[in-house]
């Protein structure tokens, strides 16, 4: 589903130096599977999630999502390949606090163009991930494992192709974590999506069906289930 | 502490910045208004004085003693003058400019011989001596007099030319005075040494003009002391004390006390001494009481631009506040009490209110400058500048102010660090109706200035007899003013989230993502956007409101002056008569010669002129009987020349004024006539009237057409009762032929009204030729002499601060507040990105938000602004011209004006979508998501 060859990316810090995030990294993300990017805090995952996400461009390499080479593709293709593609979970707060947790999940369709029933498709979304009957709180009235479920229904809402999620679970507690896991494996299991995630809980690593594991920009060996 | 403050400033710098903005204004609006009432009312002061002298030609700034010493009544009482003399200028806390003494003795029989014609020549002359004159004189025959009795006897005397002249006497000339003699019994003698003139055209020493020493014998002073004051012998002489002030040095507050200390020299006179009322004490008099309502007006104009400071500053520290919410949470986890952080920032507050000091004095001393030299609003000129005091008031101003601007920083602290973090969490999840919109203050403020503006419009009178007796505006009618402002604005912050929902249900399902999310955005988090919306709003409002007030005020004031005076010059000659013949029942008939009038067409500059003969001592006839009718005035008039000459205001009455005219052109015998002898007295057209001059002939008309106004024709007259209550009388005209009066009457003295391009060619014509004018109105001048009164100046100069204040402060509060907002929401906008929408539709959205808060704003403070000057300038206007005013009042509003404030705030609303393009541009999607994850 996505490769990358030989991705490099250096970020200018001051006094004229510059610091190499990601050394050299070539990755396979199988369709329809569960990858884990494992590594600590800074080894330069999230760098990595935010190149393969389109959100960021490699310093050198090439990225290949679905086929087609998006290294050097343009800001307004990036932007419509996540539109489209692309659903993104994030840490934490990463829904939109004046709007109430249906209209966040509207809101991804309502970029995405979703050519169908969009209140069908929200309440659907929101059932799946068990918050049928909150659609319409604020973000902030509810708790930080429902606010993930909310992220994922709107990650997914517009039936993207792959998922990324950057440490969906670091503020969760153990059991709420799980939960989300098998969320993740649910949706690739029905729907059909490919999901990539961030983490650095060795708990989890058992759910990957692929896992990567990072070290100050370098890849370790891919160690296959 | 100081460490912890000094780095949070530093970090904060735009929010600082704004900070001192507010600060330096506020300070230096609150510091300007002591200064400028002080330098203001000081020069007002001494331009009484100024006006007084070019008026009168004689300085007001003088008391006068006079006393009569007699020869059985010892030197106790010349001694007793003479202390209040010397003591005067003390007591009154000015300082002296000149004392002159003039002593002389009472006119006695001298005798001389007149060499030249061998004659003894006998004339009544007196004996003088002027102190310091051998200073003020220039001598032009023969030489000074010598400070003591010459050897053979003879005191040493100097004469004025016009003395020289009067007494007919040579230098050299030498005459005893048969009935003085001096301590040791032989006649007083005198030689003429010299002949004297003032050596300069202008000195203030020449009280007494030197031409009015005609019979006078000036002798060395110190000489006359001698011989005739301290001599031993006592003798009768008159002594006049004249003490000139510098009136630049009477401070303005001073003035009640030196009107208490005249008035007690004026009580305490006694029969030796006397004391002339003195002229200075009339204007101030004068002074007093344009003082009070100077101060008045001064005073309510500048409240709402403090107002608003107070807003800005408060709107300002707690947006700060309001970032600064992790902070203080990390503070208090650490352990820090609420008091340590109000401390802090109390610390903080007092900090930049002490560099607002600082800066705020000095700048409040150039815009008391910038004030001072306000011809109109917004318009400048060089002017004598004003003189800047650091009173103590200044400082009083100072000071109060930086009291204000801590208090208002730190108010939303108070509010702010009690909140715990969850609470604050909490409270944003739920939106809550402000305090204000709960207890429906909007509409309670409203509510009480219209109340106000119905109380007022009705008593209308009242305040036209109150402004008529000298008194100053009822402030609270300016309060209500402010106050409808305000109210307008708050209901209009009350509809705006009903608009913008209406607007979003209408195409909920069809809104692009970027509308969508601006509207949830506006509909959600509405109530943190009011503080900048109400600012908006009055500034826009407070902007019209003043430029609406100013402009009104100036050119109604103007307009009236123009159609008061008639045309651009009104002057009347002197004309020679037989007056003096008459007088001395030598003629029986006053004949006056005509003087040239076709002179006057040669001037240059002159377009047109036309002879106007004003009579308004006429009385009305009816059946023979005379018609008590009072403020009766008479125009004769040629209809074509008057025509061509003056001009009315289109769309005054219902046919233009030529038309009028041209209905009087037809017969000579008719007469055009006030519509207030149709209206009050019941006249119509073709009824016939009689009117007759002091031992004049009577002369009938036929009454052509009525007209409501008339240039130079005063509809009304005001005036005050005895008792101080004001009243309005109709006013009566009758315009008639000049032909048709010269005809009947003969002619007789008239005016002379001219259109000019430029009256530099008639003053010089009037000079060349000297030409001796009993009446001259110039309507350039007048213009001139309405911008220089204070309160027109003072009140132009602080609305047009007002103005530009409001300007800076609306360009500074809402380009940090925007940015502020941004910043605030980088996460959002990164998720934003994430999400997959572009730039262009963050921007897109932003503007979108824009235009249902700002530009919603600036429309509503644009319409507030303009209801409330409709509402309210015409009331305000009254206190500046209740009695001049004759025409319609009408609002004017200038187009630059508006060009102005609206161009700015495009200006800013442009920089501001430029900084925030660049910060969307800048910003890093993941960089931006980061943020989130601290």
């Amino acid at each position: 589903m996505i490769e990358t060859k030989n991705v490099c990316r250096v970020f200018p810090i001051a006094g004229g130096e510059s610091f190499q995030a990601l050394k050299d990294i070539s990755i396979n993300i199988p369709k329809q599977k569960l990858t884990i990017l494992r590594g600590k805090s800074g080894s330069g995952k999230t760098t990595l999630l935010n190149i393969i996400g389109a959100l960021d461009a490699p310093s050198s390499g090439r990225v290949i999502f679905d086929g087609e080479d998006i290294t050097d593709i343009s800001d307004k293709e990036r932007e419509q390949l996540r539109r489209e593609k692309i659903g993104f979970i994030f840490q934490s707060v990463s829904l939109i606090p004046m709007m109430t947790v249906y209209e966040n999940v509207e809101f991804a369709l309502r970029l995405s163009k979703y050519k169908g029933d969009r209140k069908k498709r929200v309440e659907e979304c929101l059932h799946l991930v068990g918050l049928g009957k909150r659609m319409q709180h604020m973000p902030q009235e509810l708790s930080g494992g429902e606010q993930q479920r909310v992220a994922i229904a709107r990650a997914i809402a517009h039936q993207p192709q792959v998922i990324f999620a950057d440490e969906p679970t670091a503020e969760l507690d153990t059991a709420t974590s799980h939960t989300v896991i098998r969320m993740f494996k649910d949706l690739i299991e029905k729907q059909g999506i490919t999901i990539v995630m961030t983490t650095h809980d060795m708990s989890l690593m058992g759910a990957g069906d692929v896992v990567y594991t990072i070290e100050d920009g370098c890849l370790k060996q891919p160690t296959d289930e | 502490m100081m460490q912890i403050m000094l780095q949070k400033i530093l970090h904060k710098k735009w929010m600082v910045i704004s900070l001192l903005i507010g600060n330096i204004l506020l300070i230096a609006v609150a510091a300007s208004h002591p200064m400028y009432q002080d330098a203001s009312l000081q020069r007002m002061l001494s331009d009484e004085f100024g006006t007084y002298i070019e008026d009168n030609n004689k300085n007001a700034a003088m008391v006068q003693l006079t006393g009569r010493v007699r020869k059985n009544c010892g030197t106790g009482d010349y001694m007793r003058m003479k202390g209040i003399a010397e003591e005067f200028c003390r007591a009154l806390d000015v300082k002296e400019q000149m004392r002159v003494v003039h002593n002389s003795l009472i006119v006695s029989a001298a005798r001389w011989e007149m060499e030249r014609d061998n004659k003894i020549m006998e004339n009544k002359l007196k004996i003088g001596a002027l102190n310091d004159m051998d200073q003020h004189v220039e001598v032009v025959s023969g030489r000074m007099y010598s400070t003591s009795v010459a050897e053979d006897g003879y005191i040493e005397a100097v004469v004025t030319m016009n003395g020289f002249v009067e007494m007919n006497l040579l230098v050299g000339d030498t005459m005893e005075f048969r009935y003085i003699k001096d301590a040791d019994g032989n006649f007083v003698k005198v030689r003429v040494v010299g002949v004297v003139n003032n050596s300069e055209a202008v000195d203030p020493y020449w009280v007494e003009s030197p031409d009015t020493f005609i019979n006078e014998l000036l002798i060395d002073p110190q000489l006359f002391d001698a011989l005739f004051v301290n001599g031993g012998k006592m003798f009768e002489y008159n002594t006049e004390w004249f003490i000139v002030f510098d009136y630049e040095t009477l401070d303005y507050e001073n003035v009640q006390a030196a009107i208490n200390q005249t008035n007690v020299y004026l009580e305490n006179q006694n029969s030796f001494g006397k004391m002339e009322e003195p002229a200075y004490l009339a204007l101030l008099e004068h002074f007093l009481a344009n003082e009070k309502k100077v101060d008045v007006t001064l005073t309510i104009l500048q409240v709402p631009v403090l107002v608003l400071l107070c807003a800005f500053l408060f709107m300002i520290s707690r947006q700060m506040i309001e970032m600064e919410q992790s902070e203080i949470s990390l503070l208090k986890s650490r352990g820090a009490s609420k008091g340590q952080i109000f401390r802090l920032y109390l610390m903080q507050s007092t900090f930049l209110a002490l560099i607002g000091l600082f800066a705020g004095l000095p700048l409040g001393s150039f815009l008391c400058r910038i004030l001072g030299s306000a011809s109109a609003f917004l318009e400048f000129v060089q002017r004598r500048a004003l003189q800047v005091r650091y009173t103590s008031e200044v400082f009083l101003y100072a000071f109060a102010a930086v009291l204000v601007s801590i208090l208002m920083t730190v108010l939303p602290v108070l509010k702010q660090s009690g909140i715990s973090i969850v609470r604050q969490k909490q409270s944003k999840a739920r939106r809550k109706k402000p305090l204000w919109q709960k207890l429906y203050l909007d509409i309670i403020i409203l509510a009480v200035s219209l109340y106000g503006y119905y109380s007022f419009g009705n008593q209308k009178d009242n305040m036209v007899s109150a402004v008529m007796t000298g008194e100053a505006l009822d402030p609270l009618l300016f309060l209500s003013s402010s106050l409808f402002i305000l109210g307008a604005a708050l209901v209009c912050l009350r509809l705006q989230p009903l608009l913008v929902r209406f607007i979003y249900f209408i195409g909920k399902k069809t809104w692009k993502p970027a509308g969508y999310a601006s509207f949830l955005q506006i509909i959600r988090t509405g109530s943190r956007q009011y503080f900048i919306m109400t600012f908006l709003m009055l500034t826009v409002a407070l902007g019209i409101f003043n430029t609406t007030v100013a402009r009104t005020i100036l050119a109604n004031a103007e307009q009236n002056l123009i159609y008061n005076t008639g045309a651009d010059i009104v002057i009347q000659e002197v004309w020679p008569s037989n007056e003096l013949s008459v007088r001395m029942g030598m003629a029986d008939e006053l004949i006056y010669t005509e003087p040239d009038y076709g002179k006057y067409g040669q001037i240059e500059g002159v377009k047109s002129m036309t002879k106007v003969y004003v009579n308004s001592d006429v009385e009305l006839l009816q059946n023979s009987k005379s018609m008590p009718v009072e403020n009766l005035i008479l125009y004769g008039i040629n209809t074509k020349t008057f025509g061509e000459t003056t001009n009315l205001k289109e769309g005054l009455m219902e046919e233009h004024f030529y038309t009028y005219l041209n209905k009087l052109a037809i017969n000579s015998d008719t007469v055009l006539l006030s519509s207030s002898f149709r209206d009050v007295l019941g006249f119509e057209v073709g009824d016939s009237i009689t009117y007759q001059a002091s031992s004049e002939s009577k002369i009938t008309a036929t009454v052509c057409g009525f007209v409501d106004y008339f240039p130079g024709y005063p509809k009304t007259v005001h005036g005050v009762h005895p008792d101080g209550t004001a009243y309005e009388e109709p006013c009566y005209m009758i315009v008639a032929h000049l032909s048709t009066i010269q005809k009947n009457w003969g002619v007789k003295p008239y005016e002379i009204w001219f259109d000019v391009d430029s009256n530099d060619g008639f003053y010089r014509f009037v000079e060349e030729n000297n030409v001796k004018l009993s009446k001259c109105v110039d309507t350039a001048v007048e213009l001139a002499n309405i911008k220089r009164d204070t309160l027109f100046e003072g009140t132009n100069g602080i609305l047009t601060m007002s103005f530009i204040v409001i300007l800076i402060l609306c360009s500074a509060g809402y380009l940090i507040y925007w940015i502020l907002s941004i910043r605030s929401r980088e996460l959002l906008f990164g998720i934003f990105r994430a999400m997959g929408m572009s730039r262009g539709e963050i921007i897109r959205m932003l503007l979108n938000e824009q235009v249902f808060s700002s530009l919603l704003s600036i429309g509503c403070g644009a319409i507030i602004g303009v209801l409330a000057s409709r509402m309210f300038v015409p009331m305000i206007q009254l206190a500046y011209s209740a009695a001049d005013q004759v025409l319609p009042m009408e609002l004017i509003t200038q187009n630059s004006d508006m060009v102005r404030l609206f161009g700015i705030i495009a200006l800013v609303f442009v920089v501001c979508l430029g900084v925030l393009a660049r910060q969307i541009f800048k910003m890093k999607i993941a960089q931006a998501l980061k943020l989130g994850e601290d």
